[in-house]
């Protein structure tokens, strides 16, 4: 017993590890980077705290600091507050839109090798200064919540596909397909919008797809569980589909790719008079007819700025052994597209 | 020749000199007119039933013909009557109670006739493993009612009742109960041995013998299960184990046993198999979140702050701004106040003692939660593990069970997640080292025995109990014989 | 001189030689074997899996064989074949891999818990404290040594489940197109596959252990056709949720797959994995100490108490000496290495002179 005793003492005196208690500490929830105007430093970065009321309404807190590591910037932070940062909370990363022009692999690449920093982190870029975007004052429940969830239910019920630190991560260091990112505006100081899908090239920013472009991105790039659509038909009538449910499938030969994409879906509103077994049809071709045409354009739109985010080159090795990307490279300037769609409404909703 | 009669008369004084000096002690002196004898009772008064020898000894000793001590056998209508030579025998039949009778022309034969005074506590409920359903009888203070409580449930004559002297000084009665064609042969050797090197001087209760006899005495864990219900231990006979019956004890022991056993209550057995599979699992459930649930409280807030929701955060963090001591004080804080409330409570009468649980419970919670020195979360943690370790239905259980908290709290504090695992590697080691007299104590689970676990974590219906545990290793594993080839049923026959 | 027979309240049922052969293999390879298999063979790794999985059962086929047919474990064996003394020194080498066993895989765990969890833990006493703890159990005896085995995998089971939440974001179009790469390159990817395999020699070990050891030798096969699976699907869940390159670049596969994980009441579920994690590793330890004591003990007659002391201490020793990633890379290989000769050259080896043995003893009789 008192050797046990003993053994406990001297592993309570030796073995203890530093704590992070909980009301301790300021966990960094949300990030953000913007090249910095001094060029001595590599960019300026902002960290978001939150702190809770009794009421438990959040305060959002944030710190500014320069220098050319993350690290840097979290030493500097850690002059500026009362208590010790740690990374672990981190829910938000926003990328200022000059820094994403010049590349942000170096940051991305810090939070992957960091283990405190999750998966499922959302990496987003801003249309203005990241540091202004967290600096508003989204909703009660803090600044990066707001976003997180903000972002969580448009990949769930909206146009954005599915996306994170480690998807971006993954697509990012896959050969033969580009990152996307999320791109976020604020728009007053309460609010904050979505506005389209930064496509980069290795990690640097080339094009910002517009809102109305993401519907057919996604029906490119991921599967649709629950998506909403409205088809103009030709009398001027409206019809929205919903729960659109949708899978694409790529086929591609040496110079061509066939695009085939199967969307179902219910008719939701109608602004017409009879929603026929007619008009149900003609919503189909409609449909069918526009996403072709779109996603054509969007494809070509890729193709000639020299970015695959629908991963092409990836499907075509995973469809031809020994495949070359070097010569990929080239033929991906030339390569041909053709999109087929195919829609099948299935429901009109509870009345005729 | 006449040395040889002094010298015993002697004896004869001197362990009466010893008896002498205490005041129960009698010794009456008494004349057969009929025969012309005078004869002697000796007794201590205090173990007496007085009646008895009024009604029952003196007047058949006094009117009828009486010459020599063989002849009590006839006529004295006791049951126990005996008559030895021995003189050693003389004080320890005195203690049980016996009135000595002797002969002025007969020194060296003593006649004992049984008079004992039996103090019986009427036949109560359960109060530790009351159930709802099912018997209300509960074992009492005294062995010979409680072996009538047991053969009353077997009436067999394979249940065989074996009784040991134990203590040097409180001379108890214990007994061994086993049935005859079923137990194994060497646990009943091993149980035998074990109680006959009891070497205590003064065993007042079965937790004596429990400790006495258990194969490892320094674990926390109690390894002969205790219970107060005839039913249970006629149960667990026809499965074949061993039961120890102590006088002066209402808990009976019963041997070997399982960790899972511990958990099981007797009303398992009452409730449909369904039900009852449900509420072992609850327990167990119960017993787990008991023993960890305030250790990962600790650790998570400790030092894995990534693993709380970010919803929850806000809860936590607002709980716990004020509170100016560390996550694992806060904790031993309200723990030790629990047990302290716990210990308050059963200590007290009945009635002060639910005062105290409730001015415990909701004063001191609230106040220490207002004043800053805990957290409301922990408040409600800690008072749900309160909670959940009383379903343990063994009282033991829950003492072990209200130990283990402490020592996965310190390493919660000192390696955090890392450190409940370890913890519980400790734990798993040391439940896979003990034994319940030589057999597995954590069996069925390990070594892993499928057909035992019909009746362990889950209870499956009697029809497919048919064997009797495979530990037990007893003579017929087979309790009944299944029916063979049920013919199949079909819809509407 | 013949040897006593282990008595049969030491021995265990034929069927937990499937977790003892399991318990032992899965250990600390598994948090980043991806990464080793797919730099040889690509997203064909998985193949070498399959294969490596089944020359081991052939290995396991002779372990039996040889086992058998000296009638004991190794040191039986050896004495079988090279008569008592060379007999005896053949063995003591296997104190030297087992002891190394012990410490590579005791000092890769704590290396993981400094990386993902306390980077300032001390290596010395968190040793210290776990070789307590192994003491602890084998002083318990074989029995308990197999009885942490069987909770060392059937509790930490439901780990596997966790890696269901990557298959959301994983694209199983990545392992394709199969056999892209040359059967050289997949043999390569089996070679270092087999030293995630390499632990389930040890029944050469405790063979005499067994009751009836005849009819463990399914359940030994059964364990690594289930560890193979195991590996397999993780391996492919795995492939599927990294692209090539990022995987390239992760040290603990399956931790970061962990990353993933979301639960309501649990945001991130790697560091109640690291913590489970211990218990997995707790028998891969305790079985190569008690191997190594028990060996002590055959060799140098020397009781398993003492043995099992010295063993311990000189763990704790050489524990302090590993303080850089390098080091225990290199120990790592090295072990890797012993492990891949000792099983896949050295036990044919012993099984071909078993058999010449058997052979010629049976023609002196004639």
């Amino acid at each position: 017993m008192k050797k046990l005793l003993l053994i406990c003492l001297v592993l309570l005196l030796s073995g203890c590890v530093d704590k992070e208690i909980l009301d301790d500490i300021n966990i960094e929830v949300g990030v953000g980077y913007d090249l910095a105007e001094d060029p001595k430093d590599k960019y300026r970065g902002t960290i978001l705290f939150q702190e809770f009321q009794p009421d438990k309404s959040v305060i959002n807190r944030t710190f500014s600091g320069n220098g050319k590591l993350r690290q840097d910037l979290i030493i500097d932070v850690t002059r500026q507050s009362s208590e010790p940062v740690v990374t672990g909370g981190l829910k938000v990363a926003v990328f200022g839109p000059k820094i994403s022009k010049l590349g942000i692999y170096d940051l991305i690449d810090s939070f992957q090798r960091d283990p405190s920093i999750g998966a499922r982190v959302f990496v987003i870029t801003s249309e203005d200064k990241a540091e202004d975007l967290l600096k508003g004052e989204y909703g009660t429940r803090g600044n990066s919540t707001y976003i997180y969830n903000l972002i969580q239910h448009n990949i769930e019920h909206r146009d954005i596909p599915k996306t994170n630190l480690h998807l971006a991560f993954r697509n990012y260091h896959e050969r033969g397909r580009d990152m996307f990112l999320p791109r976020l505006k604020k728009i007053a100081n309460d609010k904050v919008e979505l506005i389209g899908i930064s496509l980069f090239e290795k990690d640097k920013e080339v094009d910002i797809l517009p809102l109305e472009d993401l519907f057919f991105f996604k029906l490119l790039v991921d599967k649709y569980s629950e998506g909403n659509f409205d088809v103009q038909l030709k009398k001027g009538d409206l019809a929205a589909i919903k729960s659109i449910k949708s899978t694409h499938k790529i086929k591609i030969t040496d110079n061509h790719a066939a695009i085939n994409i199967n969307i179902e879906g219910i008719v939701r509103e109608y602004t017409g008079t009879k929603l026929t077994t007619a008009v149900v049809k003609d919503v189909e071709k409609k449909l069918e007819k526009k996403v072709e045409r779109e996603c054509l354009k969007l494809l070509k739109k890729f193709q000639e700025l020299g970015v695959d985010p629908v991963g092409l080159g990836q499907i075509k090795k995973t469809q031809h052994r020994n495949f070359d990307y070097k010569k990929w490279e080239d033929d991906y300037k030339t390569l041909g597209f053709e999109v087929k769609c195919n829609v099948n409404i299935e429901e009109t909703g509870i009345i005729e | 020749m006449k040395n040889k009669r002094i010298k015993e008369d002697i004896q004869h004084k001197e362990w009466e000199q010893s008896f002498i000096k205490s005041k129960d002690f009698k010794k009456i002196f008494y004349y057969n007119q009929k025969t012309d004898v005078r004869f002697g009772l000796t007794f201590m008064a205090t173990l007496i039933d007085e009646n008895i020898i009024q009604d029952g000894i003196l007047p058949n000793l006094l009117e009828d013909e009486f010459r020599e001590i063989e002849d009590i056998k006839q006529l004295v209508p006791v049951a126990d009557v005996q008559v030895c030579d021995d003189p050693s025998l003389i004080e320890q039949k005195l203690m049980n109670g016996y009135v000595m009778l002797t002969i002025e022309t007969e020194l060296k034969h003593f006649g004992f006739i049984a008079a004992q005074k039996e103090i019986v506590r009427g036949l109560s409920q359960p109060e530790v493993e009351f159930s709802v359903i099912g018997p209300k009888e509960a074992f009492v203070e005294s062995m010979g009612q409680n072996l009538n409580l047991i053969r009353k449930r077997l009436p067999v004559k394979e249940l065989i009742i074996e009784e040991f002297t134990l203590g040097s000084l409180s001379k108890t009665s214990v007994a061994m109960l086993y049935m005859e064609n079923i137990t194994n042969e060497d646990n009943i050797n091993t149980v035998r041995q074990r109680l006959k090197n009891v070497k205590f001087d003064a065993i007042t209760d079965s937790s004596y013998i429990v400790q006495l006899i258990s194969d490892n005495s320094n674990s926390p864990f109690p390894q002969l299960l205790d219970t107060e219900r005839p039913d249970r231990v006629a149960g667990i006979l026809a499965e074949g184990k061993i039961a120890i019956v102590v006088d002066g004890s209402p808990h009976v022991l019963i041997t070997p046993t399982t960790l899972v056993e511990f958990f099981s209550s007797f009303e398992d057995y009452f409730l449909n198999w369904i039900l009852s599979s449900f509420f072992r699992l609850i327990r167990l459930f119960a017993v787990a979140f008991s023993i960890l649930v305030t250790p990962i409280y600790v650790a998570t807030l400790s030092y894995h702050y990534e693993l709380i929701p970010k919803d929850l955060m806000s809860t936590l963090i607002t709980s716990r701004r004020e509170i100016p001591l560390p996550p694992i004080l806060e904790a031993l804080f309200l723990e030790l106040t629990i047990e302290l409330l716990r210990e308050a409570g059963a200590r007290l009468p009945t009635k002060v003692g639910q005062t105290i649980g409730i001015v415990g419970g909701i004063v001191i919670g609230t106040a220490s939660v207002e004043a800053g020195l805990t957290s409301n979360v922990l408040l409600i943690i800690v008072a749900l593990a309160a909670l959940a370790s009383f379903t343990t239905p063994v009282y033991r259980m829950g003492n072990t069970i209200r130990l283990l908290r402490f020592p996965f709290l310190f390493f919660a504090e000192l390696w955090g997640l890392l450190g409940i695992v370890f913890c519980f590697c400790v734990l798993l080691t040391h439940l896979t080292r003990l034994t319940s007299l030589g057999r597995p104590f954590l069996e069925p689970l390990y070594p892993p025995r499928v057909v035992d676990m019909k009746d362990a974590l889950i209870r499956l219906p009697f029809e497919k109990q048919s064997r009797r545990p495979i530990y037990l290793r007893t003579k017929k594993p087979i309790r009944f014989s299944k029916k063979k080839a049920k013919k199949q049923k079909d819809i509407d026959e | 001189m013949k040897e006593q027979p282990i008595p049969e309240r030491l021995q265990i049922s034929p069927f937990l030689v499937f977790f003892m052969v399991m318990s032992i293999q899965i250990g600390i390879g598994v948090l980043g074997y991806q990464r080793i298999i797919a730099m040889d063979a690509g997203y064909d790794a998985w193949i070498s899996i399959l294969f490596a999985g089944g020359c081991i059962h052939v290995i396991i086929w002779m372990i039996y064989k040889i086992c058998d047919t000296a009638g004991g474990d190794i040191v039986t064996a050896h004495k079988y074949i090279a008569g008592n003394f060379i007999g005896k020194a053949l063995s003591a080498i296997f104190i030297g891999y087992f002891i190394l066993f012990s410490l590579t895989v005791l000092r890769t765990f704590i290396e993981v818990i400094q990386v993902w969890m306390f980077p300032e833990i001390n290596t010395f006493w968190f040793a210290f404290a776990f070789m307590a703890l192994c003491v602890y159990i084998i002083f318990g005896g074989f029995r308990t040594v197999v009885g942490i085995s069987f909770f060392g995998l059937v509790l930490p089971a439901y780990l596997i489940l966790t890696f269901g939440w990557a298959i959301k974001f994983s694209n199983f179009y990545n392992l394709l197109p199969i056999w892209d790469h040359s059967i050289k390159e997949l043999l390569t990817a089996s070679y270092h596959m087999s030293l995630t395999f390499i632990g389930f020699e040890s029944i050469i070990f405790f063979y005499p252990f067994i009751k009836e050891p005849k009819k463990s030798q399914k359940w030994a096969h059964l364990a690594v056709l289930t560890t193979t699976l195991i590996y397999t699907t993780l391996a492919i869940i795995t492939f599927a949720y990294f692209s090539e390159e990022q995987l390239s670049k992760q040290i603990w596969a399956s931790l970061t797959m962990w990353k993933i994980v979301e639960m309501p009441f649990v945001e991130r579920f790697e560091y109640i994995g690291i913590a489970n994690w211990n218990l997995i590793i707790l028998p891969n330890v305790c079985i190569s100490v008690w191997i190594v004591s028990r060996l002590i003990k055959r060799v140098f007659n020397i009781r398993q108490k003492v043995g099992v002391f010295f063993i311990v201490a000189v763990v704790l020793f050489m524990i302090i000496f590993l303080d850089t990633r390098d080091k225990i890379n290199m120990l790592n290989d090295s072990v890797g290495k012993m492990g891949f000769i000792f099983t896949f050259i050295y036990i044919p080896l012993l099984f071909a002179a078993v058999m010449i043995a058997k052979k010629l003893k049976r023609g002196k009789k004639k």
